[in-house]
């Protein structure tokens, strides 16, 4: 072909590099057609199980138990993923027998396998199918995904414990949401929202007491906002005596504003002088919510404050507020000595539209 | 003669030996991050309760965009995310749109206690809309897109932001994917999706209905590069907290930092370019931990220049924004990963790079000419830098396979890769040759304004906004 | 011996295979259909006796496709069961609004869909 010996040995390399990028580059693309080839075979392979699983599914939700088709090994993924996808939607007894089919089909034991050997998507598919089965064999296994990363496998994996064993569920699962630093509220509600608000409520609120870092206690309060029960109630009440940290101290006030209990504003009230401006807001809108007679006035005191997120709140909660006439809010908005107060005032009128 | 060509032959080498193992690098990184993120994607959206998703405050800055201004809100209030408000700024525009506001939205004046934390052109009113309280517009005096933007920062309630060009088209499930990375790490500033193209797609009421593979080739020679530079460029620097460059079409800020680092800058031509860099050399130089995130989702779809001319004006803009953005942070330089490694690897190839590459064709296109290099070198240059180029694209769509898989059809998947062999011949030279003028005229730029101070509210020229002020620099093989 | 005809307007195909298996197996006959604008069509060339809309389908908002079925005469007494998600009460406030008959917040009992759709149908 070429003859190389007289070249350069940049030429010389250029050649080298160059045949071997071409080389890659074909071998990239034969990978990529392959990828594709696979993809479609799967989506196939998918339709063809779903068309012989679906209508045996649906049949046995009406109850007319229908002969089970066997479950091959390679199947399991995707037979378990479509059974979870149909009880996604749905409740009460469509569901009871889809759990009896799915026992009858041998699935139950499928996912118990799958979730210990899967893939990553796998181990979800079978933390997800155990949950819904609320099949307390799969406990241990459950336990073990709970230790496993990444956080979405965990997280699927402890939901799936507390729909089996709400009450024990939530004991085993609580204490290790406080450990999980990648853990948000929002996954932590996610995965505790299945269990009976009361006893959510009383193990968050006991952990949440006995927390030691401020981001777990913070994390755990958080939670104890949304589901609401007594023994969080208490635990936020309990906490704001202690006087928490400043982000402890913001969620605290928040579980008391969605209580709405008049007996917490004197609880409240001395945050309404904290240092940090996002708690005074949080005491702000929890007092505006606890509704105490006068403390309309104790709110309207902060319309001076030097944040604009606090002085906007109590804008907010004064304009609102049926303790005090529109006629006179709009006065305060055209007289009150402060500028700020004023313009607050004038601000939160205009956005709800006055009058 | 010789010598320097020899000079130039070992320069230009040397050159794309360093680059080229940079990007095998960058590859790697995302092969390995791709796999991550597939699983995070399959649980994340199920796995999270909405009352904790962080509500989000959407800006879209307008100016003179009568024609799509109302289409374009009533899309974005089709979003599913559980909270977010809008706001519309109207930036001086000349022609109805504020009149088109008011009509679609029934819009009431109202006193905002307007605090002016980043300062901006004189704003002349706030008004609320009664039919969609979500839905505010500030009125202000011309300053230009970064400007309307930081009037809208002042006034934005929710602790993220981000702001949404008037012609990019979003998935309904767009901001709940940009959000996640904040859920997953408290210590995110910034993150950002993929963007596509979307030329000769079905669209319908503001959402993308049918992903068209694009009939044009010089469309198709740009969703190959937006697949290179998103899928494992920026995956690949993501993965080490050295992304300078985010999607500005869609990328979503924490409030806090963005008016902390004192709001876009109304001097530059790449504004969002320029606040991720801002950003990293800030938090270096404050030495606070941060994270600028990347998800390879694709989340904002938009239209891709269809001619040579717009290409180019767009190019050579992207080019100069990136030596803006360079330039007014060197004191990112050698902090941390993004100072050491992506801040001198940005200035050393994706800006003066330029000149070496055009250097690099004209060397060897007059050496051949004269005769000082044979047919055979001539022939080996040309199939090293042909064949690396196909190897990064093709390897950028195997990545595409791997996850996304966006064109439906295997002919699809034909046409990217013809588009990646044909891209060799012509575009990828008009490429280095848009980004050489960029350089040049940053350079100039740079000489002619050397000394003024940072004016603020500087008209914006011309026409609406120049679009797509996004960059998908960071591969350009 | 066919039934009263149902539309069921819903972009997951496994709910929208349950609906359709369920409300069948009842006697109702059933068209799925999946974007808004087709619902649209359906509607013009072959009014339902009842509509089951999803409140998120692509493209096309719920809301928007049921305000369009109200406003326009020949559907107004066309009764719409309007099926959502769980997350926020603020929807079903704005389904009523717009003139949905009744509303069915997912996870929902397949029995007490047909039940409603059943009563609906009475009272048509």
């Amino acid at each position: 072909m070429f003859d190389l010996s007289g070249e350069s040995v940049i030429v010389r390399i250029s050649i080298v590099i160059g045949l071997g990028a071409l080389a890659a580059a074909s071998v990239f693309l034969l990978v990529a057609f392959a990828l594709r080839g696979r993809l479609v075979r799967q989506t196939e392979r998918r339709a063809a199980i779903e068309a012989v699983w679906l209508p045996v599914m649906l049949q046995s939700m009406r109850q007319e138990f229908p002969t089970t088709p066997t479950l091959r090994r390679r199947e399991r993924g995707a037979v378990l993923a479509l059974w979870n996808r149909m009880t996604a939607a749905i409740e009460g007894e469509a569901v009871e027998r889809l759990c009896v089919f799915a026992d009858r089909a041998g699935l139950i034991t499928a996912a118990r396998a799958l979730s210990k050997e899967g893939s990553g998507e796998e181990l979800v598919v079978a933390a997800t199918f155990l949950g819904r089965n609320r099949d307390a064999a799969g406990v241990p296994v459950l336990l073990d995904l709970a230790q496993k990363e990444p956080i979405v496998v965990r997280a699927e994996a402890a939901r799936a414990l507390v729909r089996i064993e709400p009450e024990a569920g939530v004991r085993s699962v609580v204490p290790m949401i406080a450990r999980w630093e990648d853990c948000h509220s929002a996954v932590a509600v996610a995965i505790l929202r299945d269990a009976p608000s009361e006893v959510v409520s009383e193990v968050v609120a006991g952990h949440a007491l006995a927390a030691q870092d401020p981001g777990a206690q913070a994390r755990l309060v958080d939670v104890l906002a949304i589901i609401k029960g007594r023994a969080g109630h208490a635990a936020a009440r309990t906490l704001l005596d202690r006087q928490p940290p400043p982000e402890v101290a913001s969620r605290c006030l928040a579980v008391l504003r969605e209580h709405r209990a008049p007996e917490d504003a004197i609880l409240v009230r001395p945050y309404l002088k904290h240092e940090m401006p996002f708690v005074r807001v949080q005491a702000v809108a929890a007092l505006a919510r606890l509704q105490g007679s006068g403390d309309v006035w104790r709110i309207a005191g902060c319309l001076g404050d030097r944040d604009w997120w606090v002085r906007n709140r109590a804008a907010r909660a004064v304009v609102t507020s049926p303790a005090i006439a529109r006629s006179l809010v709009e006065l305060l908005a055209s007289v009150h000595p402060d500028r700020y107060a004023r313009g607050a005032l004038v601000q939160v009128l205009g956005e709800i539209g006055a009058s | 003669m010789s010598g320097w060509v020899s000079v130039g032959e070992w320069l230009i080498l040397g050159y794309f030996i360093i680059l080229h193992f940079v990007y095998i690098g960058l590859n790697f990184v995302a092969y390995a991050s791709i796999t991550r993120s597939r699983l995070r994607r399959f649980g994340a959206l199920t796995a999270v309760d909405p009352a904790f998703m962080p509500p989000v405050t959407l800006i879209v800055p307008a100016y003179n965009e009568e024609g799509g201004i109302v289409a374009s809100v009533k899309s974005i209030l089709q979003l599913t995310y559980p909270t977010f408000e809008v706001v519309v700024v109207n930036d001086g525009s000349t022609d109805g749109t504020l009149d088109r506001l008011h009509e679609a939205f029934a819009l009431a004046e109202y006193g905002e206690a307007y605090r002016d934390r980043v300062p901006t052109a004189p704003v002349r009113r706030f008004m609320i809309s009664r039919t969609y309280p979500a839905v505010r517009v500030v009125d202000k005096e011309n300053g230009g897109k970064a400007d309307a933007v930081n009037a809208a920062v002042n006034v934005a309630r929710y602790p993220l932001f981000c702001t949404i060009d008037a012609d990019s088209v979003l998935q309904r499930d767009s901001i709940q994917r940009v959000v996640q990375p904040f859920l997953d790490d408290g210590s995110v500033i910034a993150s950002g999706g993929t963007i596509r193209v979307i030329n000769e797609s079905v669209i319908r009421e503001g959402f993308l209905e049918q992903l068209a593979m694009p009939s044009k080739m010089l469309v198709r020679f740009q969703v190959v590069e937006y697949l290179r530079a998103f899928l494992f460029g920026r995956l690949g620097w993501s993965a080490f907290n050295g992304l300078l460059v985010l999607s500005g079409a869609f990328g979503m800020f924490r409030k806090e930092t963005v008016i902390a680092a004192g709001g876009f800058r109304t001097d530059t031509l790449g504004e969002d370019m320029e606040m991720v860099v801002r950003l990293h050399r800030i938090m270096r130089e404050a030495k606070r931990k941060y994270r600028v995130a990347y998800i390879p989702d694709p989340i904002v779809f938009t239209e891709a220049p269809e001619n040579l001319r717009t290409l180019g004006r767009q190019r050579i803009r992207w080019q100069r924004g990136l030596g803006e953005s360079l330039r007014m942070n060197r004191g990112l330089a050698f902090r941390g990963f993004p100072g050491w490694v992506s801040y001198p690897f940005n200035l050393l190839f994706e800006m003066y790079g330029s000149f070496v590459e055009v250097l690099g064709y004209l060397i060897t296109a007059v050496a051949f000419a004269t005769g000082t290099i044979s047919l055979s070198a001539f022939f080996a240059f040309l199939l090293v830098s042909f064949g690396l180029g196909l190897a990064f694209s093709a390897s950028a769509v195997v990545l595409e396979e791997l996850s996304f898989h966006v064109y439906p059809r295997r002919s699809d998947l034909l046409a990217l890769m013809g588009a990646a062999v044909l891209e060799n011949f012509g575009y990828r030279q008009a490429n280095a040759w848009w980004r050489l003028i960029g350089v040049i005229r940053h350079v100039r730029g740079a000489e002619a304004s050397w000394g003024v101070m940072t004016r603020r509210g500087i008209a914006s020229s011309g026409d609406a906004y120049t679009r797509s002020g996004e960059s998908p620099t960071g591969v350009h093989t | 011996m066919v039934g009263p005809r149902i539309l069921v307007i819903e972009d997951e195909p496994d709910i929208s295979g349950m609906l359709q298996f369920y409300l069948e197996s009842e006697g109702f006959e059933v068209e799925l259909i999946i974007t808004g604008a087709e619902a649209m069509d359906r509607l013009a060339t072959d009014p339902p006796a009842l509509v089951i809309l999803d409140y998120m389908l692509p493209h096309h908002n719920g809301l928007t496709i049921l305000r369009q079925l109200r406003e326009t005469a020949a559907w107004v007494k066309t009764p719409v069961i309007m099926l959502t998600a769980k997350s926020s009460e603020h929807d079903q406030v704005a389904g009523f609004d717009a003139g949905a008959d009744d509303y069915v917040v997912k996870p929902f009992q397949l029995d007490s869909l047909v039940a409603r759709v059943q009563r609906l149908l009475k009272g048509a």
